[in-house]
């Protein structure tokens, strides 16, 4: 399944409402866009530490803080015969995090992005040597007794299901293979599912979870020192880099029948590179309109950040009688956005867009997250931050040039039918 | 947790020879613009926050709602939530606004380049710019809308008898907060600026804001005053807003009508002194269960609060009851005082169990003491959930603003997290009041009725016709107090 960084919910608010009758309201007059000190500060990285035997360490100091969150990414690309593998060893190590953490009430989290694997853990600062413990634990060798196995095999097959019988996962998949053709899903595909065996299993994790390639970011008040101490030989035994095998997966040929009473259709169109701050403004605004077009119809907007590039996709759903609206609605929407984009329309989209960063940063465990899922496609610690500076100076010319770029290409197209 | 670390370093920079000021007027904001006259305001710093959040905390709720236009307070804190995100503008943050019966809560998020401007603005947004009739005319007629649409419901049915079975006869607290259809239509613009200039007011405002420490004001703490004030001040406990240090008492919680009291159903250090059990029966799905305890006014929050996780922990742990659909265990300020409120969604045929589980957990719990090792564990457990819940900036300025109405000053939670021991929760629930019981559901007979005694002393295997089973409505009956 292609991850989703941004899934822009239609309820977002429309037009800009007036100004309150008596009252100035808030603007950036006195505070200039791309001026944002304390912002930026807070997503910026206090010390960043690479011990020889890993894992590289980026930390945001806590000082005095009741809270410890901390993030581990290990870097994953499976090879034809291993997809779907990642997804297996995610859920793994999720349920035996889970069950430590729930000892001392602690939260646990763990994700496949389309860079690796990312295992999270959060609770109390007093706690932080057995949080590391439980982050120890999620990296250490996988269980592949057959009970724990069969349980991640039989999730991950429910994950595939879903693609191929829901109409919104058909959708994805359709439009993900046509504009991405070399990005494969990540959950793999029945073909593939058969052969990861604990063998292939152990064998991925060997590759791939060794401590000089993770990086962790912690939010915590303890001294580096502590970090290290607590972090030393995670993982498994280092070893030479190896390649993934690049033996070819037996081809998929499972036939689904997705069952659907509504039309859906979706356009998707290559944006740029992946993290874009460009494309992620125009998705808010693209949201926007939509939205504003919408009616008796299900809408929506999605920008997938996949490896070197960003996809943006349209997405619609509506009852035979207003399949034809909804599409004409779909695919008008970036025409109608260009002819009335103006700046002060940009310019609030991409302090929306900001606002949201910093939202969702604002705990320990959120902070940890956005900083953590900025560094992975190039492990820059400052990335969050850098991200956030440079979709304040998006303006009205660059969403412009990137939708007219946009109108210019003819978009992927898919539809799922009832 | 963080306020003991900032006492620790202050404490250690004095006796370097550094004082206070000199380390806390680095970034020193200017707090001057922020607007004051509140009754109390707490601070607490987040050292990577990336958001200010600012909770105001009005004491009127829908208790406050005059006769006849039940709803207003509703309707106000809507428009005015609606008001301040206008004003705040889009990408600048985010406006919440909950209203119960007692309290009205403000939310702000804001980013740190408008702060503290946004707190100004938003404070006159509230207290004082006209209430907007357009704003306000759409939420009347949404509200009437959904009313009208939830008219009759079960959940509505429930949610009014849960509500009377926690107050006085006739108490205004009982009150739908969301008003009816009939007295939403008839709000005006004219009862809500009353509502507003008769409730909302500064002086009874509690406020709490949390953020990046670069922009806390640093004034309290900036002066190089003896060790013990810094320690003092350094501890976020409310801060008067007045220039001189106010009684830490609180003033009275603000205009609660009077309410209708009956002699007998009171008694000092607790809400109310009988148990009550009510059985409606409504065609519905599932039965809903409130089981309500008052809590001795001895008790503290923070071992009220851990009592309310044991409980839950005990009635909800993982995996569930397949029985149950749902389970909640809270706090909920009631008339004279607090209750431990359980409310619990449950398949029918195993409301009688899940009655009988909901009272024995409290039974157990009262019984004695919890073993210190065990107890260690569940204080762990509970210190823990807490601080990840007030490791959101809005969640921790909430919790502060409660405590500065009920006690007048923020409590440290850590600490008295720290400080608590078995013997404190097990006497907390020693002292729990007699239940009041309300069951709401499909009539299966006895044989799903509950059979065991419960802590108030009598047998809940009533006959048929006193446990209030009708086909047409409710019937209470009133239970003696077990004086326990």
């Amino acid at each position: 399944m292609i991850p989703l960084l941004a899934t822009l919910l239609l309820a977002l608010p429309g037009a800009v409402p007036p100004p309150l009758s008596g009252q100035a309201p808030l603007d950036d007059a006195h505070a200039p866009s791309n001026s944002i000190p304390e912002a930026r500060a807070s997503l910026t990285p206090d010390t960043v530490l690479a011990p020889p035997s890993g894992p590289r360490i980026v930390m945001l100091g806590a000082e005095g803080e009741g809270v410890a969150a901390m993030r581990i990414f290990i870097p994953l690309t499976e090879g034809p015969v291993e997809e779907g593998a990642g997804e297996v060893l995610r859920d793994l190590a999720l349920a035996r995090m889970q069950g430590l953490a729930n000892l001392v009430g602690a939260r646990v989290s763990a994700s496949r992005t389309p860079w690796g694997l990312a295992y999270e853990v959060e609770g109390a600062a007093a706690d932080f040597e057995y949080l590391a413990y439980v982050l120890r634990t999620a990296v250490g060798e996988p269980d592949t007794a057959a009970a724990a196995l069969d349980a991640a095999l039989h999730h991950l097959e429910e994950a595939q299901a879903r693609a191929r019988e829901t109409p919104d996962g058909r959708l994805a998949a359709e439009l993900r293979a046509a504009v991405a053709p070399g990005v494969s899903p990540l959950e793999g595909s029945a073909a593939t599912l058969r052969g990861l065996d604990a063998a292939r299993i152990r064998q991925v994790w060997r590759r791939s979870h060794q401590a000089s390639a993770m990086t962790l970011v912690v939010s915590s008040p303890m001294v580096p020192e502590v970090v290290l101490a607590a972090t030393r030989g995670m993982g498994a035994p280092e070893a030479a880099a190896a390649a993934p095998p690049d033996a070819p997966a037996l081809p998929d040929r499972t036939r689904a029948q997705v069952q659907t009473l509504r039309s859906w259709y979706g356009e998707a169109y290559g944006t740029g590179p992946d993290r874009d701050p460009v494309a992620a403004v125009t998705a808010l605004l693209l949201a926007d309109a939509l939205n504003a077009r919408s009616a008796d119809y299900e809408v929506g907007v999605e920008l997938w950040d996949l490896p070197s590039r960003s996809v943006l996709v349209l997405t619609g759903a509506a009852y035979p009688r207003n399949a034809e609206r909804m599409r004409r609605a779909v695919s008008g929407t970036m025409e109608a956005l260009r002819t009335r984009l103006d700046e002060v329309t940009v310019r609030d989209a991409a302090a929306r867009a900001r606002a949201d960063i910093l939202l969702d940063a604002r705990t320990p465990g959120g902070l940890v997250e956005v900083v953590g899922r900025a560094m992975e496609p190039a492990g820059a610690p400052d990335a969050a931050a850098r991200h956030l500076e440079e979709l304040s100076r998006v303006g009205l010319g660059e969403v412009a040039a990137l939708i007219d770029r946009m109108r210019a290409q003819a978009p992927v197209r898919a539809e799922v039918r009832p | 947790m963080r306020r003991a670390y900032g006492v620790t370093l202050l404490v250690a920079l004095l006796f370097m020879g550094m004082t206070p000021f000199q380390v806390m007027s680095q970034e020193a904001p200017d707090t001057a613009a922020m607007p004051g006259g509140y009754r109390a305001t707490a601070w607490s710093t987040h050292p990577h926050g990336t958001v200010v959040a600012m909770v105001l905390r009005i004491p009127a709720g829908s208790a406050n709602d005059e006769k006849g236009s039940e709803g207003t307070a509703a309707l106000l804190a809507q428009t005015l939530r609606d008001q301040a995100r206008r004003a705040l503008g889009p990408g600048h943050g985010a406006v919440t606004a909950t209203v119960n019966r007692g309290t009205t809560l403000f939310t702000f998020l804001v980013l740190p380049e408008v702060w503290p401007r946004a707190a100004t603005l938003l404070d006159s947004v509230l207290y004082d710019a006209p209430i907007d009739d357009s704003i306000l005319d759409r939420h009347r007629r949404g509200q009437m809308a959904r009313l009208a649409f939830e008219s009759d419901s079960p959940g509505t049915e429930f949610e009014a008898e849960a509500a009377r079975l926690l107050a006085p006869s006739g108490s205004p607290w009982a009150r739908p907060v969301r008003g009816t259809p009939e007295s939403v239509s008839a709000l005006s613009p004219a009862i809500l600026a009353r509502f507003r200039r008769s409730l909302y007011r500064r002086a009874e405002t509690a406020r709490a804001v949390v953020g990046p420490r670069s922009l806390l004001p640093t004034s309290t703490v900036a002066l190089p005053l003896p060790v013990d004030s810094v320690l003092a001040d350094t501890i976020p406990v409310a801060v008067a807003d007045s220039q001189a240090v106010r009684d830490t008492v609180p003033a009275p919680v603000a205009a609660l009508p009077p309410e209708p009291r009956v002699a007998s159903d009171t008694a000092p250090g607790l809400a109310w002194s009988s148990g009550t059990r009510v059985d409606q029966v409504q065609d519905v799905t599932s039965t809903w269960i409130r089981v309500a305890y008052p809590i001795a006014r001895s008790t503290s929050r923070t071992a009220a609060e851990m009592l309310v996780t044991l409980v839950h922990d005990e009635l909800d742990p993982t995996p569930p009851d397949p029985d149950r659909y749902g389970v909640q265990v809270r706090l909920l300020d009631v008339p004279g005082g607090t209750a431990l409120v359980v409310d619990a969604t449950v398949f029918p045929e195993a409301a009688g169990r899940w009655e009988d589980k909901i009272t024995g957990t409290i039974s157990r719990l009262a019984s004695g003491p919890m073993q210190p090792d065990l107890f260690g564990w569940r204080r762990r457990r509970f210190r823990t959930e807490r601080l990840l819940e007030e490791a959101s900036p809005e969640l921790e300025a909430e919790r502060m603003t409660g405590d500065l109405i009920g006690t007048g000053r923020a409590r440290d939670l850590a600490v008295e997290i720290w400080s608590l021991d078995a013997g404190t929760v097990y006497q907390a629930a020693k002292e729990l009041g007699p239940p009041r019981i309300l069951r709401f559901g499909p009539d299966l007979g006895e044989a799903h009725a509950p059979v065991s005694p419960d802590r108030s002393g009598f047998s809940r295997a009533v006959p048929r016709s006193l446990r209030g089973y009708t086909l047409t409505g409710r019937t209470e009956v009133a239970r003696p107090s077990s004086g326990f």
